[in-house]
């Protein structure tokens, strides 16, 4: 590969150089390093913007200025005559091939063009070959590269020596190998997670698939590996079944019509008054657990002695609205306003003894009677009777619809703190008339489990 | 497999997938089949994003390549 060293170099009319007629030339040593150095404002900086117009047709300080500020105007030199800047390069190559020659020119309202002196066929596609390979360090440049991280300085030294593409590439490797980046961009994470998700579920069938071959075949120990010879034993297991055997045939259970097999079970036990008792059966189950029992009774019987007490109590006393009137002339009466204590401050009839203790103690009475109520509410809330007559309203077995069952308007009665006798003798009754579990607990003609494929049921009919 | 210090770039490119493909032929045609996704212009190197497209463009090569193998009688 030809490799080519800038040999020459001419300006005029470019940035800050107008040597009209008189063209700056430079000449470089391909066997050294070559430097340029100059009083400030001479322009050593047109020099290096000369070479970087000509290989990337632009110049940095003026492409970053903006669009008002019309950057490209200043690209020729305004005092020169011919208002037109020219370049020339000349390239000398390292192998003894023909120098090149390139001409950039630019006038100050025409675009950028590109010749060759020395008859290089394209000499636009020379220039953009060196883009590739050359980077121009100016003073910016320089110091940036001071500045920034080590990595960003690899970088940099990369494009100096021609491998700027080399090290993208590297770059694009190393960010498309990155875990992080290809499990999210793939979905692994998902994936991860679907498997997982998957994995357990296949183990649970596993587990299943085993527990039906010991449920069928009555055999422990049974290995999921070996496929093969759990359907030989649940297939023989089936055979022996004479109800199931016309159906397993000379066939294997996993050709079996479950459907119809089942549908032969149902049938042998009983068909649809099968299906009717066991739904018996588990009412009858439901119904045992909740049915009351001679403690809870006494439990209810217990709550209406403590309502009649209380309610023996209020009568005594007497309505509610007395005992305000009573509090309310306690006040009077123990007031400073009241000058006689023997005398009723209501019908102002005039007594022998002194009316405050006669108030007093029958306001105590009265407290006493709110504080039977008090303790019947509490007595209601926790009884083991009205919560039992409760459950017993709600079992669906029992088909009471809402609006007939005791207990809800009851429930909002105690909220509020109003028991009535009346409400737990209907409570009684209710409990009174419903079976007690002597009764249910008698043995049963028939299993109090509904029966099931491969349940103990089954392999009785074998 | 080293690089020749004198070769250009796409010669260099060409050793490289000459030395892929003898590792894996059909994974070697699906990287050069989507390496502009990564061989792109510029001092950084390729975007977040362009690495995305890559990986989807790998993705769909894999796809492509276990159903041919499918196919096959």
């Amino acid at each position: 590969m030809t490799r080519y060293f800038l040999g020459n170099l001419t300006v005029e009319g470019f940035r800050g150089i107008n040597n009209d007629g008189d063209p700056l030339v430079l000449k470089f040593k391909a066997d050294a390093v070559n430097s340029i150095h100059a009083p400030n404002g001479v322009g050593k900086s047109s020099i290096f913007e000369a070479v970087h117009f000509a290989i990337y047709g632009n110049v940095p300080r003026l492409k970053s200025l903006q669009d008002a500020e019309q950057g490209d105007s200043y690209i020729v030199n305004k005092f020169h005559p011919g208002q037109q800047a020219t370049i020339d390069l000349l390239f000398r190559s390292d192998d003894g091939s023909p120098d090149i020659a390139i001409r950039v020119t630019r006038g100050a309202n025409s675009a950028r063009a590109v010749s060759s002196p020395s008859g290089h066929p394209q000499p636009e596609d020379f220039l953009a070959s060196l883009q590739e390979d050359f980077v121009l360090v100016d003073y910016g440049r320089f110091a940036k590269l001071i500045d920034i991280s080590a990595l960003e300085r690899g970088r940099s030294f990369a494009s100096l020596v021609g491998l700027s593409r080399y090290s993208r590439l590297r770059q694009a490797f190393e960010g498309a190998k990155r875990t992080q980046n290809i499990n999210g961009d793939l979905g692994l994470s998902t994936l991860d997670t679907e498997v997982k998700t998957s994995e357990r579920a296949l183990s649970a069938i596993e587990r299943r698939i085993i527990a039906a071959h010991d449920a069928v075949a009555g055999a422990g120990g049974a290995a999921i590996d070996k496929l093969v010879d759990l359907k030989t034993a649940v297939t023989s297991a089936l055979s022996a079944i004479a109800l199931l055997k016309p159906l397993v045939g000379d066939g294997s259970v996993m050709d079996l019509d479950f459907e119809a097999a089942e549908k032969a079970v149902e049938k042998e036990e009983g068909g649809e008054a099968r299906k009717k008792l066991d739904g018996l059966t588990t009412a009858v189950t439901s119904l045992s657990t909740v049915a009351l029992a001679d403690g809870d009774i006494a439990d209810l019987d217990r709550l209406i002695g403590l309502a009649k007490t209380r309610d023996e109590a209020i009568n005594r006393v007497g309505a509610h609205e007395l005992h305000a009137l009573l509090k309310d002339a306690l006040a009077f009466v123990g007031g400073s306003d009241w000058h006689d204590p023997k005398r009723c401050p209501i019908c102002e009839a005039q007594g022998e003894e002194p009316l405050k203790p006669k108030l007093e103690a029958r306001i105590a009475e009265y407290d006493a009677a709110a504080e039977l109520g008090a303790e019947l509410v509490k007595e209601v809330t926790t009884s083991v009777g009205i919560a039992k007559v409760r459950q017993l309203e709600d079992t669906a077995a029992m088909g009471i619809g809402t609006a007939d069952r005791l207990h809800v308007a009851f429930d909002l009665a105690v909220k509020k703190g109003e028991v009535t006798t009346a409400d737990l003798e209907k409570f009684k009754a209710t409990a009174v008339a419903t079976p007690r579990p002597r009764a249910l607990n008698r043995p049963l003609p028939f299993p109090a489990e509904p029966s099931r494929l491969g349940s103990p049921p089954a392999r009785r009919m074998a | 497999m080293e690089f020749e210090l004198d070769n250009s770039f796409a010669d260099n490119l060409a050793l490289f997938k000459a030395e892929v493909e003898q590792i894996d032929p059909e994974c070697a045609k699906i990287l050069f089949d989507n390496l502009r996704l990564l061989d792109v212009e510029g001092e950084t190197g390729p975007s977040r994003a362009a690495i995305g497209e890559f990986h989807k463009a790998v993705l769909m090569g894999l796809d492509a390549l276990q159903k041919a193998a499918e196919s096959k009688p």
